[in-house]
C-alpha cells in the first residue's frame, strides 16, 4: 500500500528536504543541548529559539512495537526506535521477519518512497 | 483553594442506547440531560452552567443551551479526548465551589455507529495536529499505540498476556448483570487468548467495544444538594494531568495518572487503601492495568498480578472496577468513556449499582479516565466521590 505523503508545514520544510536528499535531521538547542523530534523551530524544554538541524545516523534500538493485523494479515508495524544520537522517535518497521523481532533490537534508518511526497523515514533490522 | 465539601453531584442518566438510529445527536444529548435533571429533582430552569466536549452537536456550550432552552452564565467546552468528562466534573465542581454557577449540566452523547463514523473519535478534526505529518504516514491505529506500551509493560514488569484477559474477563463478570451492555457474555481467560490477535500482544477481546450512547452529570452546591432527595455524593477530590513525549524522551512505562492521582487523593484527604470501588477507563486491557498502577490502587509493576484470578471482580477481588461492564463490555459511546466511568462510579457511591456488583460501605470511590493516546498525547483524569 503506497505510504501517504505528509502534510509538509512551513517550520518542517528543512527536515522533509534534507530526507529528499537522503540526509536524516533532527534538531538540538544551542542553549540547552536538547535534542528533539519532531521539527519545530523552537526548543521545547528550554523555549529558546537557537535550534539548529542536526544530521544523524538513524542508527538505533526498537524500544517498543507492535504487528497491528487487519483480515489476519499484518497492516503495519508500528515501533518507537531509541536512536543512538538522542530522542525516541515514532515510526515503523519494514523488510524484516516479523516473528523475530524484540525489544532492544538493533535497527537502522530506511527511507521509503510515499505518494508524490518526500521520503519517509522507517526503520529495519540492522 | 480545594473544592472538597463545595459541590455535590446530584444527577446523573445513562442513555440505554447502544446504536442511536432515530435519534439526533441533539436529541441524544437533551434525552441525558433532562434524565440527569430528573433524576435530581431539578429542571432546565435551574441549570446555570453547561459543559460538554466537541463531539457535542454544533459549537455545543451556544447551541446546546438554544435547543434545551438553558440560560448559562458559565460555560465550558473542553476537550481531552475520552477523559474529558472527567476533567469536566473537575472544572464544572470548581465553578459551583467559586459560585460561579449553582448547578452545572454536564452531558455526553454520540451517535457515530448509527452513522457509519464508528472508528472515529467522536466530533474531533485533527486539522492542524503538530505530530500528523510526523505519525500519519506510519498507519500505527489506535490498538497499535496502546499494545506499545502492553509490550513495554511485558519486558519490564513480566507482565502476561493471561493477565492482560483478566481485565476483559472481570468486565464480563459485571456486565452478565447490564441488561443494556452490548457483550453480556461471560468470557474466560481462554477466550480472550483465543481471540484473533489486533495489534501484538492485543487480542480482540483486549479492545473495548464501539457504540453509541451517552450520558450526564448534574453538579450543584451543598445546600442545593441537600434540598434534594437523592444521596449525599460529594466530589471529593479531583485533578488532571497532560502527558507527551516531550519531544523524544519516551517513557511508556508510566501514565498522566501518576500525578492527577496523588492530588485528588490529596484533596479528597484520603488513600488509595481507602478506595473501595474503582472507575478506570478501559479502551483497552493495558489501559487499566496502568492506570491501577499509576494513580497507587497497586504497586508500579504488579498490575497484572494484581488483576489476575479475577482481582477486578466485584465480590471476589480486592479492587472492584467497572461494574457496569465498562468499555470493555457495555458501551463506548464516541470512542469516548469517561462519562460512563463516573455515571458508575456515583451508582456505587450511592449504593444503586446491580445488587450482584454493589461493593459494601463504598464511602470513597474514584473514577479515572485516559484520553488521547496512552503511548502519546493523553490526558488523565482523577475524581474521587465520597459518599455522605
Ligand atoms: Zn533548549
Amino acid at each position: 500500500m503506497a505510504i501517504p505523503a505528509p502534510e509538509i508545514r512551513p517550520e518542517a520544510k528543512p527536515y522533509w528536504d534534507a530526507l529528499a536528499e537522503g540526509r536524516f535531521q533532527i534538531q538540538e538547542c544551542k542553549d540547552c543541548n536538547n535534542r528533539f523530534y519532531y521539527a519545530r523551530p523552537f526548543c521545547p524544554s528550554c523555549m529558546s529559539r537557537n535550534v539548529a538541524w542536526l544530521p544523524i545516523s538513524g542508527n538505533g534500538t526498537i524500544y517498543s512495537f507492535s504487528l497491528v493485523r487487519q483480515k489476519g494479515a499484518i497492516a503495519s508495524a508500528p515501533v518507537f526506535v531509541a536512536l543512538d544520537d538522542g530522542p525516541t522517535i515514532l515510526s515503523a518497521l519494514v523488510d524484516c521477519d516479523y516473528d523475530k523481532l524484540a525489544i532492544g533490537q538493533r535497527v537502522k534508518l530506511k527511507l521509503m518512497p510515499s505518494d508524490n511526497g518526500p521520503p519517509i523515514p522507517f526503520f529495519t533490522p540492522a | 483553594m480545594s473544592l472538597n465539601g463545595q459541590a455535590y453531584i446530584a444527577g446523573i442518566y445513562e442513555h440505554p442506547t447502544r446504536r442511536a438510529d432515530g435519534i439526533s445527536l441533539a436529541q441524544l444529548h437533551a434525552d441525558v440531560a433532562i434524565g440527569a435533571l430528573e433524576d435530581a429533582g431539578l429542571t432546565t430552569r435551574d441549570v446555570d452552567g453547561y459543559f460538554c466536549a466537541s463531539e457535542a452537536p454544533g459549537l455545543g456550550p451556544l447551541n446546546v443551551p438554544n435547543y434545551l432552552g438553558l440560560k448559562p452564565r458559565y460555560v465550558e467546552s473542553t476537550d481531552t479526548g475520552g477523559s474529558a468528562y472527567l476533567v469536566l466534573v473537575h472544572h464544572a465542581a470548581q465553578a459551583v465551589a467559586s459560585g460561579r454557577c449553582n448547578v452545572a449540566l454536564i452531558t455526553m452523547g454520540d451517535t457515530q455507529v448509527a452513522e457509519g463514523l464508528g472508528f472515529s473519535l467522536g466530533g474531533v478534526d485533527s486539522r492542524g495536529a503538530p505530530e500528523a505529518p510526523f505519525s500519519g504516514p506510519y498507519r500505527t491505529f489506535p490498538a497499535g499505540m496502546y499494545a506499545m506500551v502492553a509490550r513495554r509493560h511485558m519486558y519490564e514488569y513480566g507482565t502476561t498476556s493471561e493477565q492482560l484477559a483478566w481485565v476483559k474477563v472481570a468486565a464480563s463478570h459485571h456486565a452478565q448483570h447490564n441488561p443494556h451492555a452490548l457483550m453480556r457474555n461471560v468470557v474466560t481467560v481462554e477466550d480472550v487468548l483465543n481471540s484473533p490477535l489486533v495489534a501484538d500482544p492485543l487480542h480482540r477481546l483486549d479492545c473495548c467495544v464501539v457504540t453509541d450512547g451517552g450520558g450526564a452529570v448534574v453538579i450543584t452546591r451543598p445546600e442545593i444538594a441537600r434540598s434534594l432527595k437523592r444521596p449525599l455524593v460529594k466530589v471529593a477530590g479531583a485533578s488532571e494531568f497532560v502527558k507527551h513525549n516531550e519531544g523524544g524522551k519516551v517513557d511508556l512505562t508510566w501514565s498522566a495518572g501518576r500525578y492527577s492521582g496523588p492530588r485528588a487523593f490529596e484533596e479528597a484527604g484520603c488513600k488509595p487503601s481507602d478506595i473501595k470501588y474503582a472507575s478506570l477507563y478501559d479502551s483497552f486491557t493495558i489501559t487499566v492495568i496502568m492506570q491501577l498502577e499509576d494513580i497507587g490502587l497497586c504497586e508500579k509493576g504488579k498490575g497484572g498480578k494484581f488483576v489476575a484470578d479475577g482481582g477486578l471482580i466485584s465480590g471476589v477481588g480486592k479492587m472492584p472496577f467497572n461494574t457496569d461492564g465498562g468499555g470493555l463490555c457495555s458501551n463506548h459511546p464516541g470512542n469516548r468513556g469517561g462519562m460512563t466511568k463516573i455515571l458508575e462510579a456515583v451508582r456505587q457511591s450511592r449504593g444503586e449499582a446491580h445488587p450482584a456488583v454493589q461493593v459494601p460501605d463504598p464511602n470513597f470511590v474514584v473514577a479515572h479516565g485516559t484520553g488521547g493516546t496512552l503511548s502519546g498525547d493523553h490526558c488523565g483524569a482523577t475524581v474521587i466521590l465520597e459518599r455522605e
